[in-house]
């Protein structure tokens, strides 16, 4: 069964048309690519997958389920989506990390100091960067330790927009692999212009004159 | 006892006027028209709300006194959607309901409770009161309403991310809502810091000047500045809870076409 279903959808955003009537099915334990010109949508494409943007038309399955029928707050920490400028809220890394965990309806135990310390690792930061500022980081750290918030949520899906933008060229040839040490979800769809990282998805797709089209498969 | 100014007296008064008004001018400051337009207004304004009041203390009528009351209230959100540069019609509703149970209910109760007048609608105290409460929320409202639309606008990344782990509105504007409230009560707070060392309040100053005992003027003050305090929170807080609501669609997210077309 396929992860993400599509079925006639469109997007648009202020009059323009963003995607055409698209249908397509996403099978899981894929790593997915996506490029395209500026200002295509590809951000507005990826909201999509967790209700962060309603289409204009068709409908999207999730595991079977179509999302409008999932409540969308539960929806978007199955489906966590991270975006190009990464935000922390502070004070602390540690605050930082422990966000999603924070909102109380949610009832979700936060994960062990244990887990933290290995996802600093894996995002090649030192441990002792728990106690840190968040406001005192740069711009590269600041975007690995979003990532970290993201997977600690132990998503089923992780959207990254843009994931490397802010990383220096070693970490983001090795960015999934980081990504892997943490969490595996079960399918990782991500925007980027930089090659190398469009390599490594198992599919890739350009989102371009309102078409989304498959770019190549990796061999 | 009442000492009244004579004519010859507010005359005289008018001379500070002119010190002001000719120093402005001598110096260039180019604010001729609004020192004018100000004294003017408030001259005119203050001499009709006299004439007004004296008819009003004689009708002693509940209907007539709820009337002004709602009519306060109408002008009261009126202002604060005009001074705040969030027009929208949701939210001039909004405000009407915020600041007619905030100061209806503060109102009421010191008025029942508090000083115990029969009747309750007695126009000496109902007006004046309705007024400094009426006021002080409006300023507070406003105070919110603003700080959290431009938030909201100019925190959309934060609001989005946020959202993007699961947040719902609430959650997503908390630092926002907070930081709203905090802003409508500051006025008021910092006034009642400072009241009694740095200044005498206008209220207090009146009472004395009219004639009436320290003790029972700071009596006054002391209990219309927690009233004040009272319907400036409840009001507020009654607003950014609407607001929230209006500018939050129903998958938590800002209604970005309101927050677009009302920039300020």
């Amino acid at each position: 069964m396929s992860i993400f279903k599509m079925q006639e959808v469109s997007i648009i955003i202020e009059d323009r048309t963003i995607l055409e009537k698209t249908s397509l099915e996403i099978p899981p334990d894929n790593i997915i690519g996506i490029s395209g010109p500026s200002g295509a949508g590809k951000t507005t494409f990826l909201k999509i997958f967790n209700r962060l943007w309603e289409p204009a038309t068709g409908e999207i399955f999730f595991e079977g389920k179509p999302i409008t029928s999932i409540e969308h707050t539960l929806l978007r920490r199955e489906v966590v989506l991270l975006f190009q400028e990464p935000l922390l809220f502070g004070p602390r890394v540690k605050d930082d990390l422990l966000f999603p965990f924070s909102l109380p309806r949610f009832k979700q135990n936060p994960p062990a100091r244990s887990m933290l310390e290995k996802a600093l690792q894996a995002m090649s930061l030192p441990v002792s960067y728990l106690g840190k500022n968040s406001s005192e980081l740069s711009g590269g750290e600041k975007q690995r330790i979003a990532i970290a918030r993201s997977l600690l949520l132990q998503p089923k899906v992780l959207l990254l927009d843009e994931p490397t933008s802010a990383l220096d060229q070693e970490l983001s040839d090795s960015l999934l692999d980081c990504i892997f040490q943490i969490h595996t979800p079960r399918l990782v769809m991500f925007i980027s212009h930089d090659p190398k990282l469009l390599q490594q998805a198992d599919v890739h797709y350009r989102l371009q004159n309102h078409q989304l089209k498959k770019g190549g498969i990796k061999k | 006892m009442t000492v009244d100014i004579p004519i010859s007296g507010m005359i005289i008064a008018y001379i500070l006027f002119f010190i002001v008004f000719f120093l402005s001018q001598i110096n260039r400051l180019e604010i001729t028209r609004d020192l004018v337009v100000s004294t003017l207004r408030m001259t005119l304004q203050l001499f009709l709300v006299g004439w007004v009041l004296v008819y009003v203390f004689e009708w002693e009528s509940p209907i007539i006194i709820t009337g002004i009351f709602l009519l306060m209230v109408f002008f009261g959100a009126w202002t604060i959607m005009e001074r705040s540069g969030v027009s929208y019609f949701q939210i001039f509703l909004s405000l009407l309901c915020s600041l007619f149970l905030g100061t209806g209910f503060v109102l009421l109760f010191f008025l029942f409770f508090i000083v115990e007048v029969t009747p309750w609608y007695d126009p000496q105290f109902f007006i004046p009161l309705a007024g400094m409460i009426i006021g002080n929320s409006m300023n507070g409202s406003t105070l919110a309403v603003e700080r959290f639309f431009t938030g909201v606008r100019d925190r959309k990344l934060e609001i989005e991310t946020k959202a993007a782990l699961g947040a719902n509105a609430r959650e997503a504007s908390l630092e926002i809502f907070k930081q709203s409230y905090k802003a409508s009560l500051l006025p008021t707070l910092s006034s009642m810091t400072g009241m009694g060392i740095v200044f005498l309040p206008g209220m207090m100053t009146g009472q004395i000047l009219g004639g009436t005992p320290p003790l029972i003027a700071i009596k006054y003050q002391i209990t219309i500045m927690l009233a004040i305090l009272a319907s400036v929170a409840l009001s507020s807080l009654l607003i950014l809870l609407l607001e929230r609501r209006f500018l939050f669609s129903h998958l938590d997210l800002p209604r970005y076409n309101l927050i677009k077309n009302n920039s300020r």
